[in-house]
């Protein structure tokens, strides 16, 4: 596998979000069309991008429940797909491989099937920190926490560092 | 609305008080007695259309002042 | 003695919610100003005293007064209305106290409505039934009021507060102020003279002495005729003046005629000028209004779509706010990357390939720099990085060269590791670029993106306040007459109107001209018959006629007289008054002089100290000049005058350089004012009040100020209005 190879079989995944997570997904982004007292992002990969770096930012992983509570959606290489958000994505990943498990230089090495075994690490990486910050932020809405501004995003995001 | 403010406001002409030899209007009352026909029947019109006579009526009191029919 | 307003109380009336004990407004003798922005309950304030004396309100929506159990339910308060359920009622009312010196009065006016229906904005909703007015008394010993039951004494009560013949002088509504004297109408002085002189009564006796001259002539006629021998030349006399007199009547017939149709053109054509000015106002606004709306709609756009878009900049990677917090990844990810090249350069070195055109390399990613610059810099010998010379075969030329052609080397290598991903990570370096270069500016960014936001805000804010001025310009705007004429059709009538009255005047000289001399006509006529009469007419008759016509001709002119001397003290007063209003303006100078028009009508003219007629003069000087003559008619009220004065001031059309003066004279000339305006309001103020107001609430005269105030940014059922005490 090369270097193009690689990473298209890495965007060609589609991460899971659990079922359970379908209310706040619902408040907290509206797919075009507004529909929520709240502050809300676009598509669902921009709050699952951000309860991911939140869920980062507060160590914040929670696996995800069986599959069949779990629903996927767009896949990676489509996510602000002219732009470079995925690549930063990516980077942080790989800044945390040890964490995942694998070498870097170790990877050169790996047959394909441990690569692609490799490549669902990340998905899950990516997966469990999504699930722990949705579920912050679901705690935060039953709490009635959440701001109702505009700026309730940015200023959760900057309260975390 | 005072009668004889009406009274000496209509007599306050100096040619007629000559004509008439009214000597001071400021004295003048519509009340009798009168000592001038011209005030006299000016008083009688002032009066009685305060009292709601008719002008046939006040006309008679009018011409009863110069002993007229 | 005056009758004083004592207090003036509100129940559930318009934005006054709740009963009369919470919304009451105290009054003294002396000048009382209540300040209140449009909406806050001023006109309001004024449509309790149009139930207290006509039983009627104002509607705001469309200037029409109306009975009160016309519009009773747009006149509850709304807070209340809402909160009365199905079955229950509710009452609504307004309390007035006043005082003469002996009595002080109480009198309340209400009605209560029981809620039938759901929509409570809807007049099927609601049963109204009026209560019976209560009115109570005192005498200023006794702290109880004791209650009037007889109705006529009630209402006696309520209209001694102000006579009705007064009241037009004595409570009025700023517009208003024009209508009193309209000085396109004749009857306006009229009107006032005849309100403060018997003048009435001079007509009466004018006709009747009139009639006794016809009268006593006809009586003497008859005694000539009867006495006298036959007298041709008497006869013929006696049938003459009867032709004249009978042309007479004919011409002053047509010179009533003529004077009507001056007047009516007159007042068609302030009418149109009025309406013309009022209609080009109008236009103007509208199209200010459509601009400035469009204005707010853009804005209003921006502003939206800009709030919107915030979130968007955690993922753009022109701000990049997604990557707060993760400054340490550019440099974990760099040592990484470099451990990695090592050892990946390491395994290619292993597998013997000579000479690893990379080796030095391996720092630099593939295409960096790219083979365009690299290609500028050999062909020019110079390095761009470190701006040095590097001339052909010298050291830095030839690795330039080398440089470029390693991407091609690279094809030729032959595979060392199973997948080279070398190209994967570098790319993902050098792509998320964006995404951590500028880490430290994304505070400021946040910073930039609060600003920008409140100062579209505010933008949108302040555009929305001048298109509500506007919008209550034009809701100020009354039109009387078609809205539909144009502006050629307005002009056409008023040219027309113009011509009428220049025709009709000419001939009212004319005929006054004619009139003239038949009189005189009939004069020299009555001498001839008077020489030609028989001596035996008893003197009686003679004398009857001789003092019927001089009573004739005296009360006319005593008439006359008293007519005049009211407009001489009206033209006084009103220039005392006058001065006194205008003199904190710097124009002051010249005063106001009444002239009849040719109908007879009264005109004022402001004329400056050069004598000079003074037209055209701004809108300010326009009401001082209207406002004194209304002043004036109070002044001249030989019972002095004991009302007070209720009035709805239009500061802004006065002007500010009048409304010192206006204070001070209104103060001089009424034992009691209440004046109701909204100039002196600034919401940003801690008193709510404007320097201008400041000013003059220190004035002596000034003995009580109230500021209304709306609740704000609540739905119109929760809107109450509530008051502060300043003085």
């Amino acid at each position: 596998m090369n270097s193009q190879e690689f990473k298209a079989n890495l965007l060609i995944k589609r991460p899971r979000y659990a079922n359970s997570r379908i209310p706040v997904l619902e408040i907290l982004a509206n797919k075009g069309s507004r529909n929520s007292e709240y502050s809300q992002f676009g598509p669902i990969y921009e709050l699952y991008i951000y309860a991911f770096m939140l869920g980062l930012k507060k160590n914040l992983k929670l696996p995800l429940p069986p599959r069949d509570l779990t629903t996927d959606f767009l896949e990676l290489g489509k996510w602000k797909r002219d732009s470079s958000l995925v690549d930063f994505l990516l980077m942080i990943v790989f800044t945390r491989s040890e964490e995942l498990g694998f070498d870097w230089n170790d990877l050169e090495d790996m047959e394909d099937a441990e690569l692609n075994n490799v490549i669902s690490k990340i998905i899950t990486f990516f997966e469990e920190y999504a699930n722990g910050g949705l579920e912050y932020l679901h705690g935060l809405l039953d709490k009635g926490e959440l701001e109702n501004s505009h700026y309730m995003f940015i200023d959760l995001y900057k309260s975390m560092t | 609305m005072d009668r004889n403010q009406v009274l000496r406001e209509i007599l306050s002409d100096k040619e007629l008080c000559e004509k008439y030899k009214i000597k001071d209007i400021n004295t003048l009352t519509s009340n009798p007695p009168y000592n001038n026909k011209l005030v006299e029947v000016l008083s009688v019109i002032i009066n009685e259309n305060d009292n709601n006579l008719s002008d046939t009526q006040i006309y008679k009191r009018i011409k009863n002042i110069h002993n007229i029919g | 003695m005056a009758s004083i307003i004592n207090s003036i109380s509100f129940k559930n009336f318009f934005n006054y919610y709740g009963d009369f004990e919470d919304t009451r407004y105290d009054f003294e003798e002396g000048v009382n100003i209540v300040v209140a922005d449009n909406g806050a309950g001023k006109s309001k304030f004024f449509n309790a005293f149009l139930w207290l004396f006509y039983d009627q309100i104002l509607d705001s929506d469309d200037k029409i007064k109306k009975g009160i159990k016309d519009v009773a339910v747009k006149i509850i308060s709304d807070k209340a209305k809402n909160e009365t359920a199905i079955g229950d009622s509710v009452e609504t009312g307004i309390q007035i106290e006043y005082s003469t010196g002996r009595w002080k009065y109480q009198i309340t006016k209400s009605f209560t409505a029981t809620r039938l229906r759901e929509n409570i904005t809807s007049f099927d909703s609601w049963q109204i039934i009026i209560n019976d007015i209560e009115v109570n008394q005192t005498d200023h010993i006794l702290p109880k009021y004791k209650p009037v039951y007889d109705a006529e004494e009630k209402n006696n009560i309520i209209k001694q507060l102000i006579l009705p013949n007064l009241r037009q002088y004595s409570f009025f509504q700023g517009e208003e102020v024009d209508s009193i004297i309209d000085f396109g109408k004749k009857s306006s002085i009229e009107e006032a003279v005849r309100t403060l002189t018997d003048i009435s009564k001079y007509e009466e006796l004018v006709s009747l002495t009139k009639d006794f001259k016809d009268k006593a002539e006809k009586d003497l006629n008859k005694q000539t005729k009867s006495n006298s021998e036959h007298n041709d030349r008497l006869e013929k006399a006696i049938k003459l003046k009867e032709e004249f007199e009978k042309n007479l009547g004919n011409e002053e017939v047509k010179l009533v005629e003529f004077e009507n149709l001056y007047n009516e053109s007159e007042r068609e054509k302030n009418e149109l000028e009025q309406n013309f000015s009022n209609a080009e106002k109008r236009n103007e606004l509208d199209i200010k209004i459509k601009e400035k709306n469009k204005k707010v709609n853009e804005i209003a756009d921006e502003y939206s779509s800009f709030l919107e878009s915030i979130n968007g900049r955690f993922f753009d990677g022109a701000f990049s706010w997604i990557s707060l917090g993760f400054e340490n990844v550019e440099s974990d990810f760099q040592e990484k990357i470099q451990k990695f090249r090592e050892i990946h350069y390491e395994k290619k070195a292993l597998k013997n390939i000579s000479e690893n055109p990379n080796k030095q390399f391996h720092f630099l990613p593939l295409d960096s720099p790219d083979s365009v610059s690299l290609k500028n810099m050999i062909d020019r010998e110079h390095c761009f990085v470190c701006d040095r010379e590097a001339k052909e075969g010298s050291h830095a030329h030839n690795h330039f060269i080398k440089l470029k052609n390693r991407a091609v080397d690279s094809k030729n290598d032959v595979e060392f590791v199973k997948n080279n991903l070398e190209g994967f990570f570098g790319g993902l370096q050098i792509n998320a670029q964006p995404f951590y270069n500028k880490i430290s500016s994304i505070e400021d960014s946040i910073l930039k993106t609060r600003e920008r936001e409140i100062a579209l805000n505010e933008r949108l804010t302040k555009l929305k306040k001048e298109l509500k001025v506007l919008k209550d310009q034009r809701r100020d705007i009354l039109i009387s007459g078609s809205e539909d004429e144009d502006a050629q059709t307005v002009i056409n009538r008023y040219k027309g109107a113009i011509r009428r009255m220049e025709s009709s005047s000419f001939q009212i000289e004319r005929l006054k001209e004619t009139i003239r001399k038949l009189k005189t006509n009939i004069q020299n006529t009555e001498k001839e018959i008077q020489s030609l009469r028989s001596s035996n007419i008893p003197e009686g008759y003679l004398l009857n006629y001789q003092i019927c016509s001089d009573l004739a001709d005296a009360t006319e002119k005593g008439k006359d007289r008293v007519f005049n001397n009211m407009v001489s003290l009206l033209e006084k007063y009103a220039n005392e008054h006058f001065q006194n209003l205008i003199k904190y303006n710097e124009l002051a100078g010249g005063h106001l002089k009444f002239d009849k028009t040719p109908s007879g009508a009264i005109e004022f003219n402001y004329i400056d100290n050069k004598g000079n007629l003074v037209t055209g003069a701004a809108e300010g000087f326009q009401r001082m000049k209207k406002f004194s003559v209304v002043m004036a008619v109070i002044s001249a009220n030989t019972n002095k005058y004991n009302y007070p004065l209720l009035a709805d001031a239009p500061l802004s059309a006065f002007g500010s350089a009048f409304t010192e003066g206006f204070f001070e004279a209104t103060g001089k000339v009424f034992p009691q004012s209440i004046i109701l305006v909204n100039d002196l309001y600034d919401k940003d103020d801690e008193m709510k009040i404007n320097e201008l107001g400041k000013k003059i609430i220190k004035g002596d005269l000034v003995k009580r100020v109230y500021v209304n105030q709306v609740t704000e940014g609540v739905e119109q059922v929760e809107l109450i209005t509530t008051k502060i005490k300043l003085k």
